[in-house]
C-alpha cells in the first residue's frame, strides 16, 4: 500500500526536508492589505519578514478552502492508495475543518483528516515522523495510532518582544493584563496538546533571563521522561535572525552537550505563522522523535 | 524636693519625668546625631529614627492610667515597638523591652531594679540583633549594665545614672577604634550617641536639673557668607493654587515657568499646587497660576532689600514647607486595586518612594505599598497595620532598604499571619524578585529562591551628599555626587554624567540589561544620555528607561 502525506504550509520545514520525505503541502493564504499570496508557494519567509517591515497594515491569514482541499485530495489519491491529511492546530485554524468537509463531501477518497493539536515544526515533526513510518514498512492504522499518540508529546515554546502581533491576530488565550505596560516583559509562550490558543505562562524581563527560562523549560522536557533512551528531536524556529543568535548559541550547546542520541533542525517562520507572532518570534520545538520511531507492537 | 536628697525610689510621676527628659533631651539633640551618620547620603537617619519611636513610646505611655512601674514600662516598651523605625529605633525597642521585662511586677522602681533594668536591656538588645557589632549602641548599652551591675551597694540612682552615663560616655568614645569606618569619618556611633543621650535625659528628668552646656551641641556645617551674594532674580514669589482641572501635570507647570527664574519648586497633588520661584516677572507667574486655578497665600518678597541672613532663613523656611506638601501628596498607602479582586493565596506588601516605582511595583502584582525609603522609614507598626489589611494569611514583606529590614521583621513577629521577609535592599533587587512570584509556593522556598534572585542585580544609586564626610577613602564634599553601588560608595565627583561614567567602567561586569530609573533632578532626556554611555561601552547591551519618581536620589541603575 502505497501511503502519501499531505501537510500545510504552516509546518515550518526546510524544503530540503519536504523534498527528501517527499511530502506534500496545501498553503494557506496570506493577505496584506490588497495584496494576496500563498504561503510558501508566492512568499517565503525572507521575502515576508522584508514585506512586514515596510508596511504598517497588518497580514491576515486565511485557511485552504473545501475546494482546494478537494482538489488536491483527488490529485493524490491517483498517486497514492491512501493519503495522511495532517494540519495545524484545529484550535488555531480551521484547516482541518475545511479538510474534514472535503472528506465529507467525497466519502470516497481514500484520506485521514489528522488535526495535529500543533503547529510550526511541531507539526513538521509530526510529518517527518509519519514519513519515517511509511518508509519502515508498517501499516495505515497503526502509523496513525502512533501519530495521534505522538501529537501530546510535542511542545513548543516561544518568546516575542511584544505581544502586537499575537493580539491582532487572536491566537492567543486572553490572560488580561498579563504583559505590563509600564516595565518592559518579555513572554514566554506555549502551544502543546492541551493548548486551546498559545499561552502565556512566564514572563521575564531581558533577553539574558528570558534565555534562562527558555533553556530551563528545555531541561524540563528531557528530565520528564528519564526512561527514555530514544532520540530527542529538537526544533528550533525564529523570525529575524538578529534576534536569536545568542540563544541559539546556548541551545545548540545544550544539546551538545546531552549523552543521548539528537536531531537538531532549525528553520525561520511561515509568512503565516510569522504573521501571527512578529518578526521578534524564537522558540523551541520539543519531540521524542526517536521514541515513537521505535516503539515496539 | 530638698538639694540633698537621695533618690532611692522612682515612682509612676518620677518615671513619667525620667522618660519626657529623655524625649526631650533626644530633640533637642536629634540634628547632632542624625550629624554623625557616616554615610552622607540622605538617609533614614539615626537621631530622627531614635526620636520617632521614643515618642510614639512615651505617647503609649501618657495613654496608661496606671500607676505602676510595671505597667508604665510595658506602655514604653509597647510603644517603642510599634513605633520602631530603622535600625537604631529597633534596637532601642529592644532596650526598652528590657526595661520593662526587669519591672514585672513591679509597683515602683529601687535602685537594684534600675541596675537590673539596664542590664536586661543590654542582654536583650544583643539578642534581638543576628550579628551584634562591637562599637555600636549595643556596647555602649553593654558598657553601661556592666558599670551598673558593680554599683550593686549603692542605694542612690541618681549616683548610679551618673557612673552609667559615664561608663557609656568612655564605651562611647571608644566607639571609633572598634569600627574603622567610624574612624575615618571622624566621628563616634550614631546609635550609641541617642543611648547616651537617653540615659541622660532621664537623669535630667530624674532630679529636675537642666543641663546648660553640651558637648554634642549642634555644629554649624554650613558656614554663614558674610557678603550678599549678586541676585540674578528679584523677586521671591509664592502661591497656592487651589487646582480646578484634575488632571494638571505638575513637570508641565515646571516646565512653562522655568524660563522666568530660578529656585523653582513646584510640588502638590491633584487638589493643591505650590509654586516657588525667584523672578523678575511675579506677574507673568501669577497670570500663569490663575489658569490652573484660583490662587491663596501670595507672598511677593523683594530680595534686593532683605538682608542675607533673611533671605536665607526664609528660604530654608520655604524649603521646609515645600518638603512638608510633598510628603503629605504622597499617600501612606497604595492597595492594588487589580490584584485585591483575584483570588491568591500569597499577598505582597513592599516599601516604595516614587509614583513611578510604585506603579511598576503594583504592575508586577504588590499588594500593597507603603510609602517609605531612604528619606522615610516606615514604623513596626506600619507594617503591622499592612499586614492586616491584607486579606491574605501568608505575606511577603520587601522592605527596599537596608534600614528597613528590622522594622518589618519586628512586624513578623508581631503578626499571626504567616510572614516572610524577602531581605531586598534596593528596588530593583524587588523588581527582580517579583518576576520569579509563584503563588502556589510556600513561602519558605519563595524566600530562598527570591532572595537568590536578588544576589543577580548589581544596583547603582546616584545621589548628593548631605555633609562633608570621609567614607571609604573618599573625601566627600557637602552637594558632591555620590554613586553608591550595592550600599558602598563607590565613586564620588561633581558631575552626574562623570560619576555615572566611572562607575560603568569599575563595576559592569558586563551585564545585559540596564535600567534606569530616574527620578527628582532627572528626567528622560537626562537618562538618555546615560544610556549613550552604557553604549559607548557596548551596542549589545539592553537599555531600559523608566520614570521612577524617588526623591533624593536622580537615578537609580540596575545591571543584570
Amino acid at each position: 500500500m502505497k501511503i502519501g502525506i499531505l501537510t500545510d504550509s504552516t509546518c515550518d520545514l526546510p524544503q530540503k526536508l519536504i523534498d527528501e520525505y517527499n511530502i506534500h503541502i496545501i498553503p494557506l493564504t496570506l493577505r496584506i492589505g490588497e495584496e494576496q499570496y500563498k504561503d510558501r508557494k508566492e512568499i517565503n519567509s525572507d521575502q515576508f519578514l522584508n514585506r512586514i517591515k515596510q508596511s504598517d497594515v497588518m497580514p491576515t491569514t486565511s485557511q485552504p478552502s473545501v475546494g482546494e482541499f478537494e482538489a488536491l485530495y483527488k490529485e493524490l489519491n491517483k498517486d497514492y492508495d491512501h493519503v495522511i491529511s495532517m494540519h495545524l492546530s484545529s484550535h488555531l485554524s480551521g484547516t482541518v475543518h475545511s479538510a474534514q468537509l472535503a472528506l465529507k463531501e467525497n466519502p470516497e477518497f481514500n484520506i485521514t483528516v489528522i488535526d495535529s493539536k500543533t503547529a510550526s515544526m511541531g507539526l513538521g515533526f509530526l510529518d517527518i515522523l509519519a514519513a519515517k513510518l511509511i518508509a519502515k514498512g508498517l501499516e495505515l492504522e497503526k502509523i496513525v495510532k502512533i501519530l495521534k499518540r505522538a501529537r501530546r508529546d510535542i511542545e513548543i515554546y516561544l518568546t516575542v518582544d511584544n505581544l502586537s502581533f499575537f493580539e491582532k491576530g487572536g491566537r492567543i488565550s486572553k490572560a488580561g493584563s498579563f504583559i505590563g505596560d509600564l516595565i518592559n516583559l518579555k513572554p514566554i509562550l506555549k502551544l502543546d496538546f492541551d493548548s486551546k490558543a498559545v499561552e502565556p505562562m512566564d514572563k521575564a524581563r531581558g533577553r539574558k533571563n528570558t534565555h534562562k527560562k527558555l533553556l530551563e523549560l528545555v531541561e524540563k522536557y528531557i528530565t520528564k521522561d528519564k526512561g527514555n533512551k530514544e532520540e530527542y528531536w529538537f526544533g528550533f524556529v525564529h523570525g529575524e535572525l538578529k534576534y536569536t543568535t545568542t540563544f541559539k548559541k546556548m541551545y545548540q550547546n545544550k544539546i551538545d552537550n546531552l549523552s543521548f542520541g539528537c536531531k537538531y533542525y532549525q528553520n525561520t517562520v511561515g509568512a503565516v505563522i510569522g504573521s501571527h507572532t512578529g518578526p521578534t518570534v524564537y522558540g523551541v520545538v520539543l519531540f521524542k522523535g526517536g521514541k515513537y520511531l521505535n516503539e515496539q507492537f | 524636693m530638698e538639694q540633698n536628697e537621695e533618690f532611692k525610689i522612682i515612682d509612676d510621676k518620677t518615671f513619667k519625668d525620667m522618660c519626657y527628659g529623655a524625649l526631650n533631651k533626644l530633640k533637642e539633640q536629634q540634628s547632632y546625631i542624625d550629624s554623625l551618620n557616616v554615610f552622607p547620603v540622605p538617609d533614614g537617619d539615626t537621631g530622627t529614627n531614635m526620636l520617632l519611636t521614643l515618642q510614639e513610646a512615651v505617647e503609649n505611655l501618657d495613654k496608661s492610667k496606671s500607676k505602676r512601674i510595671d505597667k508604665l514600662t510595658q506602655a514604653l516598651s509597647k510603644g517603642a515597638l510599634m513605633g520602631a523605625r530603622g535600625n537604631s529605633g529597633v534596637i532601642l525597642s529592644q532596650l526598652l523591652r528590657g526595661l520593662s521585662e526587669a519591672n514585672k511586677g513591679n509597683q515602683v522602681m529601687d535602685s537594684q531594679d534600675i541596675i537590673h533594668s539596664l542590664s536586661r536591656a543590654s542582654k536583650i538588645a544583643y539578642q534581638g540583633v543576628l550579628r551584634p557589632v562591637e562599637g555600636t549602641i549595643l556596647t555602649v548599652a553593654r558598657k553601661a549594665a556592666e558599670r551598673a551591675e558593680e554599683l550593686e551597694e549603692t542605694k542612690d540612682i541618681e549616683k548610679i545614672l551618673n557612673e552609667v552615663i559615664q561608663a557609656a560616655h568612655t564605651a562611647l568614645n571608644k566607639t571609633p577604634e572598634q569600627l574603622p569606618q567610624l574612624k575615618e569619618a571622624g566621628v563616634v556611633d550614631a546609635g550609641g550617641q541617642g543611648y547616651l543621650i537617653i540615659l541622660k535625659g532621664m537623669l535630667a528628668g530624674l532630679t529636675g536639673k537642666i543641663e546648660i552646656v553640651e558637648e554634642e551641641e549642634i555644629k554649624k556645617t554650613v558656614t554663614e557668607q558674610g557678603e550678599a551674594e549678586e541676585l540674578k532674580y528679584g523677586y521671591c514669589t509664592q502661591t497656592l493654587i487651589e487646582v480646578k482641572d484634575r488632571d494638571v501635570d505638575i513637570n508641565e507647570i515646571k516646565e512653562d515657568i522655568e524660563q522666568f527664574g530660578d529656585s523653582m519648586m513646584v510640588v502638590g497633588d491633584d487638589d493643591i499646587i505650590k509654586i516657588h520661584i525667584h523672578t523678575d516677572h511675579p506677574g507673568i507667574i501669577l497670570e500663569y497660576a490663575l489658569k490652573t486655578g484660583s490662587l491663596r497665600d501670595i507672598t511677593i518678597d523683594n530680595m534686593r532689600i532683605q538682608s542675607a541672613e533673611m533671605r536665607k532663613e526664609s528660604e530654608k523656611q520655604q524649603q521646609q514647607e515645600f518638603e512638608q506638601i510633598k510628603e503629605e501628596s504622597q499617600e501612606k498607602i497604595v492597595k492594588n486595586k487589580k490584584t485585591t479582586q483575584m483570588n491568591k493565596k500569597i499577598g505582597i506588601i513592599a516599601v516604595a518612594k516614587g509614583n513611578g516605582i510604585k506603579n511598576i511595583l503594583l504592575e508586577l502584582g504588590v499588594d500593597l505599598i507603603i510609602d517609605g525609603g531612604q528619606s522615610m522609614n516606615p514604623s513596626t507598626n506600619d507594617f503591622v497595620e499592612a499586614v492586616k489589611e491584607i486579606k491574605q494569611e501568608k505575606i511577603i514583606i520587601f522592605p527596599n532598604n537596608k534600614n528597613i529590614i528590622s522594622a518589618a521583621k519586628q512586624a513578623k513577629s508581631l503578626s499571626d499571619k504567616e510572614v516572610s521577609i524577602i531581605e531586598t535592599r534596593t528596588i530593583p533587587e524587588a523588581i527582580a524578585a517579583l518576576l520569579i512570584f509563584n503563588d502556589q509556593k510556600e513561602l519558605d522556598e519563595l524566600k530562598t529562591i527570591m532572595e537568590k534572585e536578588t544576589k543577580q542585580v548589581k544596583t547603582i544609586e546616584i545621589t548628593n551628599a548631605v555633609k562633608d564626610s570621609k567614607v571609604n577613602g573618599f573625601k566627600i564634599d557637602q552637594e558632591d555626587v555620590i554613586g553608591i553601588v550595592n550600599g558602598t560608595i563607590k565613586a564620588v565627583g561633581d558631575d552626574e554624567l562623570d560619576v555615572i561614567e566611572e562607575l560603568i567602567d569599575k563595576e559592569w561586569e558586563c551585564e545585559d540589561l540596564i535600567t534606569i530609573y530616574y527620578g527628582d533632578g532627572a528626567d528622560f532626556k537626562e537618562a538618555e544620555k546615560i544610556k549613550d554611555k552604557f553604549q559607548e561601552f557596548s551596542k549589545d547591551v539592553e537599555i531600559e528607561i523608566y520614570e521612577g519618581g524617588q526623591p533624593l536620589y536622580p537615578y537609580i541603575i540596575s545591571l543584570e
